[in-house]
């Protein structure tokens, strides 16, 4: 009952609520009033009958007098026909019964208890002589008789009443509602961003609905002043987005295209608000990988191939993408690197042939004698050996890395295969071996570089071990890279050194070409990672970060 | 002078002819004031007729001064012992009253017998004992010491002929009635069964059916329970001093009114069939009864 009064409108429970007030009101005051007059109606029937029967109580009496009882009776009949009189009855001396309205109860000679009638008793007395006693018994509906007018005037007030509450409750309610529904169009509108919808309303009325809205109405500007800054920091963005030389693209964790700048690359990167199938299948591809920085390149018709340096930002639920055209960038750099190769090729050549003189320097001075002993014959042998090392260290050099047969390689694998290998040199080195592997470690690289890599690394921390020294490998991963870390005890390197390190034919061993760590840094920065050294009293570590 | 005779003489003239103007006035206005005076009859009316029914007493009174051309003014007297003095006082001219009333002056030789009303074609009535229609009582001797109501203490029919057959039952009529109701009226008396004050009335069968035929819903309240009779019924009587020519007028319009459209209508609500002249009609039944009562009472006080 209650949930269903609820379920009405506001104007039915405001209209019935100001209906049923004024009516209880209306009946209350109705009620009381009526319940006044009722007493002292009361009081005063018993005047008005006394009154009548005094004006007949000589007529009564004479005929009382004359054993006229017809006459009593007819008299009696008389005022019994008014509505305050229930019945009325004359009683003599003997209380025996005269005449009486009541035929049915009272009778002629009847014995009539005086005391204990309840009703009026007007005694009839002529010369201080009492004849007899007029009994009267009041009418209680008499009363509603006389409320017969008031009654339809009564109810006349409360249609009236009802009425004006109607009308009364019907204008209220009105009033109130179509303020709330002013509010509740305001508020839809700026929900739906359509402040120049927004309705001004300036009502007449001081109450709280009115507060509210003149709240609503500072709210309202306020709110347009931080949208007009929010605006203006809008543009200002947008102003500085556009002057960048990326192309940024802002989407949805579905990938759907939410923001993007104006660049030339968009119809490249984008179409129909989505990244194309192709890119998205590589970005996909790199999110699953965790590779938040990667290099994208794309054929495109009559510019040929463009290199993007893409980076993916995760903020929150989006994901923002930052594409950076480093095509210039990378011709430069082939450009340099050929440059550099020629210079190098030109150095190594240099010093390739700078070092196969220096051997062979001694084989002319061997040859050149007549007779060849063991000795010399062993020496000549020893000194090809080095040449032919050399040449094939050379070699390596000048091969280039295959990215085209790049295969996710798991590190760890491929570290503890190399280990295996190298057992033997550790054993005869008592070297102490500590290894700390990470989780899922995968790189994108060639199997033969990557191997080449580990293979030189582990290979220099044996040989730079001191006998009975600890050597330590360690993996993990650190932001978009996966690390390869291997530290050696022994004398620390010194600055000069380390810089010189990554430099072809640099060495600090009585037989190395210079050449193993120049191969290491080339591959790890081809692959587009970098290496750390770091040699600090008895530790050097060699810090390999791959993409 | 001459013209002072002339003036003398013509003065004379004119006093003379003032002075026979005014006799011829004067004698008019008494001979209009003697005729006027001499056409003018009182109609006495007693509880014989139903009170209520005063419209059709009206009536009566209009038709027959259409009739008889008399100015005709009616009284209603209280009891049968009022109108014997008012008739015989000359108050009252001629006068519609009970046989037992008649019977009373007819010593006196001043009243005569008018009309008589009749029903079913005959001079005759009844006296009715009724009761409420649910009362038990089947009789009048079943009212025994219940209380009675009668009309006027000398009507024929509304108490002398109840006293009368309870004197003749064996009954004290004195005693019989723990208390007897005097109404005056037939009507009242049939008011006082209905409205329950008496238990039971004697009342003139000619009122009785009149009030019948007024209020047929009341009357199927009440039952009759004795008809006693017939007897001779309530005449018009008049002063014998009348004149012949009224009396004759009045009777023809009272033997006419069957005979008329108007007439018909009052003697329908006067529950009357028509006047007939009285003829040789004898009211000395209820003379037996009074005289048969009048021993009775007097035995009683003795």
């Amino acid at each position: 009952m209650i949930t269903k009064i609820l379920s009405f409108s506001i104007k039915t429970k405001i209209t019935f609520t100001i209906f049923l007030i004024i009516l209880f009101l209306s009946g209350g005051i109705i009620y009381t009033v009526k319940n006044s007059l009722t007493k002292n109606i009361k009081s005063s029937s018993v005047n008005i009958v006394k009154e009548l029967v005094g004006v007949n109580e000589t007529f009564i009496i004479k005929s009382l007098l004359e054993d006229d009882y017809w006459s009593i009776y007819n008299v009696l009949k008389s005022l019994s026909n008014l509505d305050i009189i229930k019945s009325i009855g004359v009683i003599d001396d003997k209380d025996k019964v005269v005449a009486h309205t009541n035929t049915k109860k009272y009778h002629i000679y009847q014995n009539f208890d005086l005391q204990d009638f309840k009703g009026i008793k007007i005694p009839l007395s002529s010369d201080n002589v009492r004849l007899g006693t007029c009994v009267v018994e009041i009418n209680n509906d008499a009363l509603g008789y006389l409320f017969k007018d008031m009654d339809k005037q009564i109810y006349i007030y409360i249609i009236i009443l009802a009425l004006i509450s109607f009308v009364l409750a019907y204008f209220i309610s009105e009033r109130i509602l179509k303020r709330l529904n002013i509010l509740s169009y305001n508020a839809k509108c700026i929900q739906e961003g359509k402040l120049d919808k927004v309705i001004q309303y300036k009502s007449i009325e001081k109450d709280e609905i009115s507060m509210f809205q003149e709240s609503m109405e500072i709210i309202l500007k306020q709110l347009n002043i931080s949208i007009d800054n929010e605006q203006k920091l809008k543009t200002f963005y947008h102003e500085i987005l556009k002057g960048l030389n990326e192309l940024i693209v802002i989407t949805d964790k579905k990938f759907s295209l939410k923001y993007q700048n104006d660049h030339p690359f968009k119809n490249i990167i984008l179409k129909e608000n989505r990244f194309k199938s192709g890119i998205l299948v590589k970005i996909k591809e790199h999110i699953s990988n965790n590779t938040n920085r990667f290099v994208l390149h794309l054929e495109v018709l009559g510019k040929g191939i463009i290199y993007l340096y893409v980076i993916i930002e995760k903020i929150g639920e989006m994901y923002s993408f930052s594409f950076t055209d480093i095509t210039k960038l990378k011709n430069l750099e082939e450009k340099e690197q050929l440059a550099n190769s020629f210079e190098i090729i030109g150095e190594i050549s240099s010093s390739v042939v700078h070092e196969i003189k220096n051997h062979l320097q001694p084989v002319k001075l061997l040859v050149e004698q007549e007779s060849l002993d063991m000795e010399d014959h062993r020496r000549i042998v020893d000194i090809i050996a080095k040449i032919d090392a050399l040449v094939n260290d050379f070699l390596s050099v000048g091969k280039p890395i295959d990215k085209n047969l790049s295969e996710y390689i798991d590190i760890n694998l491929a570290i503890k295969d190399y280990l295996f290998l190298f057992a033997n040199e550790m054993k005869s080195k008592n070297i102490l071996l500590c290894k700390e592997y990470g989780v899922n470690l995968k790189v994108l690289m060639g199997n033969y570089d990557y191997e080449l890599i580990i293979a030189n690394l582990i290979k220099n921390a044996i040989e730079a071990s001191p006998k009975n020294g600890k050597m330590f490998i360690k993996t993990y991963k650190k932001d978009e890279y996966k690390v390869f870390q291997i530290t050696n005890e022994g004398k620390p390197i010194d600055k000069d050194t380390i810089k010189n390190i990554s430099k072809p034919f640099f060495t600090t061993k009585k037989r190395g070409s210079g050449l193993g760590l120049y191969i290491t840094y080339k591959i790890v920065y081809l692959y587009g990672g970098f290496i750390e050294v770091t040699s600090r009293e008895s530790k050097t570590s060699f810090n390999i970060y791959l993409p | 002078m001459c013209f002072k005779n002339v003036f003398t003489q013509n003065g004379q003239k004119l006093t003379i002819l003032f002075q026979k103007l005014t006799t011829i006035l004067f004698l008019s206005s008494i001979f209009l004031f003697a005729s006027a005076n001499k056409n003018r009859l009182v109609l006495g009316l007693t509880g014989v007729v139903l009170k209520e029914d005063i419209a059709s007493i009206i009536k009566l009174k209009l038709y027959l001064e259409k009739e008889t051309h008399l100015n005709i003014a009616f009284k209603f007297v209280k009891s049968y012992a009022e109108i014997k003095t008012l008739l015989l006082d000359k108050s009252i001219n001629f006068a519609y009253i009970c046989g037992s009333t008649y019977v009373d002056l007819e010593s006196s030789n001043e009243i005569e017998l008018l009309v008589l009303p009749t029903i079913d074609k005959k001079p005759y009535y009844y006296s009715l004992i009724i009761t409420q229609k649910n009362s038990l009582y089947k009789s009048l001797y079943d009212l025994k010491g219940k209380v009675f109501a009668i009309s006027d203490p000398e009507s024929n029919s509304g108490s002398l002929v109840p006293q009368y057959k309870i004197y003749k039952k064996g009954y004290n009529f004195k005693n019989f009635f723990k208390k007897i109701i005097v109404t005056y009226d037939h009507g009242e008396s049939i008011d006082a069964v209905l409205s329950g004050y008496v238990e039971g009335a004697s009342v003139d069968s000619v009122v009785y059916r009149a009030f019948v035929y007024k209020n047929p819903k009341k009357a199927k309240r009440l039952k009759v329970i004795n008809m006693f009779g017939p007897y001779p019924i309530p005449p018009f009587v008049i002063r014998k001093d009348t004149s012949t020519v009224i009396k004759k007028e009045l009777i023809n319009a009272f033997l006419n009114m069957s005979k008329n459209k108007d007439g018909k209508k009052i003697l329908k609500s006067l529950a009357i069939d028509s006047f007939i002249k009285p003829g040789n009609i004898s009211y000395q039944k209820i003379r037996d009864i009074k005289y048969y009562l009048n021993i009775k009472e007097n035995r009683n006080d003795n």
